[in-house]
């Protein structure tokens, strides 16, 4: 019963985030129904949390279920009344039409519809073993359950616990932006006790968020049955799913990591000025949000992020879709997303001395070669059970079809995929993170975080290379 | 993971005696590539012969080797028998680098080739189990097997075994063991082993026992499969580019049926696991049920989490650290675990799977002898060496 409060929880949090979604959009919504919904809630909870953060930090709230309903509430007030002042002077268009479904032949479609039902299945087992198991793994007790269970306890964001033992310390994990964690309090505050199923609960809900994004993604692209296999295939990747089904905090980065990266390729394959403004509009909103996600996301992907969006605005002026205004105005955007959230996150983290690092600190990092790290990471990459064949067959396409992978709007997912993946080595071959590699704990985290961009960018290469391009509807 | 090297040495040259105890044949052979020799029950077992100065004792354990010089055991089997697995049961006080010999078809008699073999200290009778065929100078129709004990040592054999299979079996026991799972552990969140190949019985069994895996991973076979279905697609484009679309499907297919496999294969461990998790633990009672490794830990956090709520801090003590003492803190904040030799004003004691602390005569906990605690009382015992007890106030 207590797993009721879930929606309960989100029902604010969504709908606020599908108003925002919309007042971004403005008169050229370009997202699917089921897409909006999606990103509302995913990017509504993190932006709920972020102002709960910022209210907090501020004086104005406790980290309490009247201080969190207090936020959500005037959140959603202020975007229902932006909603209302301007949906009435807005001529919204209609949103882009999406490709023809194609008629399956008998025995796809029973291939599909099994591979489905075996999905599904997975997914309520999953859902259940999350919801009814004890904490398990490290970062659950350590980290994240903990830091929720500290935070409803306090009821303040508080860094420093008493460990109760002066030789183990837990230290960095402070450093993590608070948002899985006070989502936690959030929920358990609902049920007036720490309620370890309410709690996980909120991870299956991510790792659906990044599911139907994945889908969505590909439906603009390609027809139903097309975009439900990459579905299919993000799903059955063996290390995705099971931080999906954990109380981990990957997929949530995951899927904030490409709701941005989808926003962006969806400015680049639209098909008007307007539609690409939306989507960079969209991006700037997701982008600004991914900072309040994990530290990675500040040292990692927001440079590859930004550099992808540099591209993307050169090549929209280029081809004379954007003017110099709309540059302007797409940077400024994102300058804007990037300083309100990033900003008093950062100056927090200073103010308080917290490492940028994922847990650790990112600075006096010596330089040298790290011996057995390349045979590390050969063996987890593709002799190992995590990513089925994804890695081997993603790579094979993009060397054997270059056209399809780096010469079409296809490239911003290939292109940050390779980024990331490519730019993280060096830290594993020549830094002390070379441990994270050789003792397989950080390397392969940092792939779950990608996987949702590397299937898409699979399925959009395969779906080209096999499909003549699909006219679309009337 | 162990190192295996091979060394030849001239051994056998240095046979001083033979055991001559009755027939060269095994006193049960178990099927057609099985041969078991038992030493239990102060039996002699035929045709071994020694090398070096080994004292010979029979035992009920087994057959009592002490060595003072470099020394081997070993006998003469049937070629017409492949060997591709070693057994052996055994009972050691000690560490001993010890070695396996063998003779390679072509070389002399005398010059048996050797691959390290560590016999780790036992309790009781204890087993070891050779894939001899991860040996890459194994003779799998060998005509000589031998045990080799450096000075100093001493074994008891209680029983060697030596199999074999043919291809067709180990192709069967290849394809089970493409479908042996392995089981959730806390290194599932990092990496998965994913499916392994093994060609032995044993191998299979001992497949995820081991950090790394021993055996093969499976994903070789799927990309030489994924290579050679790449090969043929552009072979098969370049004799007929009309046909390009068409075999482009088809490797499509290919690829999409060894994908759908490979999430059959690792789907069906995590439901595996899932039914595992629910036999042990979701759908047993409270102070019957277990989670993974961590037996009953979760029952026992909980348990203790209700005694010591009044409180401000406890003592906690487990076999180590970790998991333990994350996990308790997790289940008591605020009231926080501390360790005995830190100041404070804990007079509870949460005890986890630790058998050496116990409550006196005087009512004290107790570990080796020294005291530990002021006298109190159990307030509640899981059982032995689990419990929480409190001290008089």
């Amino acid at each position: 019963m207590m797993l009721l409060l879930l929606p309960v929880g989100l029902l604010l949090p969504t709908v606020s985030g599908w108003l925002t979604l919309r007042l971004v959009e403005k008169e050229h919504p370009v997202l699917l129904n089921l897409e909006r919904w999606t990103l509302g809630c995913l990017l509504g909870t993190t932006l709920s949390m972020y102002l709960s953060f910022l209210a907090h930090i501020a004086g104005f709230m406790s980290l309490s279920l009247t201080g969190f309903l207090g936020i959500q509430v005037s959140y959603f007030l202020l975007v229902s009344l932006l909603w209302m002042r301007f949906h009435v002077s807005w001529h919204v268009k209609p949103v882009p039409s999406l490709p023809k479904n194609v008629r399956l032949s008998k025995p796809v479609t029973i291939l599909l519809a099994t591979l489905m039902c075996w999905t599904l299945l997975k997914l309520i087992v999953g859902a259940v073993i999350l919801v009814s198991t004890p904490p398990y793994q490290d970062d659950v007790f350590n980290n994240w359950n903990m830091r929720g269970k500290l935070f409803g306890i306090t009821n303040a964001l508080t860094l420093e616990f008493a460990i109760g033992n002066d030789i183990t310390a837990v230290g960095g994990v402070s450093s993590y932006p608070p948002t899985v964690s006070m989502t936690k309090t959030m929920l358990t505050d609902m049920a007036r006790q720490w309620h370890e199923g309410l709690a996980n609960s909120i991870h299956f809900v991510w790792f659906l968020c990044v599911l139907i994004l994945v889908y969505c993604t590909l439906r603009r692209r390609m027809p139903a049955a097309w975009a439900l296999a990459g579905v299919y295939g993000l799903s059955s990747l063996p290390l995705f799913f099971m931080h999906g089904v954990t109380p981990y905090a990957d997929v949530f980065m995951a899927a904030h990591i490409f709701a941005a990266v989808s926003m962006l390729y969806g400015a680049v394959s639209a098909q008007s000025d307007e539609h690409s403004a939306s989507f960079l509009r969209l991006g700037a909103l997701a982008t600004g949000l991914l900072v309040f996600t994990k530290n990675e996301a500040l040292l990692l992907y927001l440079p590859v992020i930004l550099l992808l969006l540099v591209f993307i605005l050169r090549h929209l002026h280029a081809h004379d879709v954007f003017g110099e205004k709309q540059v302007r105005r797409t940077v400024s955007n994102f300058a804007m997303a990037l300083l309100l959230v990033g900003a008093p996150w950062i100056l927090f983290k200073l103010a308080h001395n917290l490492p940028f690092g994922n847990a650790k600190s990112v600075s006096g990092l010596e330089i040298a070669w790290q011996e057995g790290v390349a045979y590390a990471i050969i063996i987890n990459t593709f002799f190992e059970g995590n990513w089925a064949l994804l890695i081997p067959l993603l790579l094979g396409c993009i060397v054997f079809f270059q056209k399809e992978s780096l010469r079409s709007a296809t490239v911003i997912f290939t292109a940050f995929f390779l980024l990331l993946y490519i730019g993280q080595l060096p830290l594993f071959f020549f830094t002390g993170l070379s441990t994270e590699a050789l003792n397989q704990t950080g390397y392969a985290r940092g792939l779950v975080q990608i996987a949702p961009i590397g299937v898409t960018a699979l399925f959009l290469i395969v779906h080209s290379v096999l499909s003549p391009p699909t006219a679309a509807k009337d | 993971m162990k190192r295996m090297y091979h060394a030849s040495v001239n051994i056998r040259s240095l046979l001083i005696g033979t055991l001559f105890l009755g027939a060269l044949a095994p006193s049960h052979a178990n099927a057609m590539r099985s041969a078991e020799w038992s030493f239990a029950g102060e039996t002699f077992e035929s045709g071994w012969e020694v090398a070096g100065d080994p004292s010979l004792t029979s035992t009920p354990e087994g057959l009592r080797i002490s060595t003072t010089v470099r020394s081997l055991f070993g006998r003469s089997v049937s070629t017409a028998d492949p060997i591709d697995t070693i057994s052996l049961d055994y009972k050691a006080d000690d560490y001993i680098e010890a070695g396996i010999y063998w003779h390679e078809k072509g070389r002399d008699n005398d010059d048996l080739t050797k691959a390290s073999l560590r016999l780790a200290p036992t309790n009781g009778v204890g087993s070891i189990y050779l894939d001899m065929t991860k040996y890459e100078r194994w003779e799998r129709r060998t005509d000589f097997i031998g045990i080799g004990l450096p000075a100093d040592s001493e074994l008891i054999i209680n029983r060697l075994r030596v199999q074999g299979w043919n291809p067709v079996e180990k192709l069967l026991v290849a394809l089970r063991s493409f479908w042996t799972f392995d089981s959730i552990r806390p290194s599932s969140i990092n990496f998965l082993w994913g499916p392994h190949i093994a060609f032995t019985p044993i191998g299979r069994e001992m497949m995820f026992k081991s950090t790394p895996p021993m055996e093969q991973s499976a994903n070789r076979y799927f990309y030489i499969v994924m290579g050679i279905a790449v090969a043929w697609t552009v072979y098969g484009i370049k004799k007929y580019p009309a046909r390009k679309k068409k075999a482009m499907s088809t490797l499509a297919g290919v690829m999409a049926a060894l994908w759908i496999t490979y999430d059959i294969r690792m789907g069906t461990e995590f439901l595996w696991n899932a039914k595992h998790d629910y036999d042990t633990y979701l759908s047993k009672p409270i102070g019957q049920r277990t989670f993974r490794e961590r037996s009953f830990f979760t029952d026992f956090a909980a348990g203790a989490a209700s005694l010591v709520q009044d409180r401000k801090e406890y003592v906690f003590l487990a076999p180590q650290r970790w998991p333990y003492l994350g996990l308790i803190r997790y289940y008591t904040y605020p009231i926080v675990p501390t360790e005995p030799e830190q100041d404070g004003t804990k007079d509870t004691w949460v005890v986890y799977k630790r058998p050496d602390v116990i409550l006196n005569p005087k009512n004290q906990l107790e570990s080796r002898g020294v005291v530990l605690t002021r006298p109190g009382g159990i307030l509640h015992e899981f059982e032995t060496g689990t419990f929480i007890f409190r001290e008089q106030s």
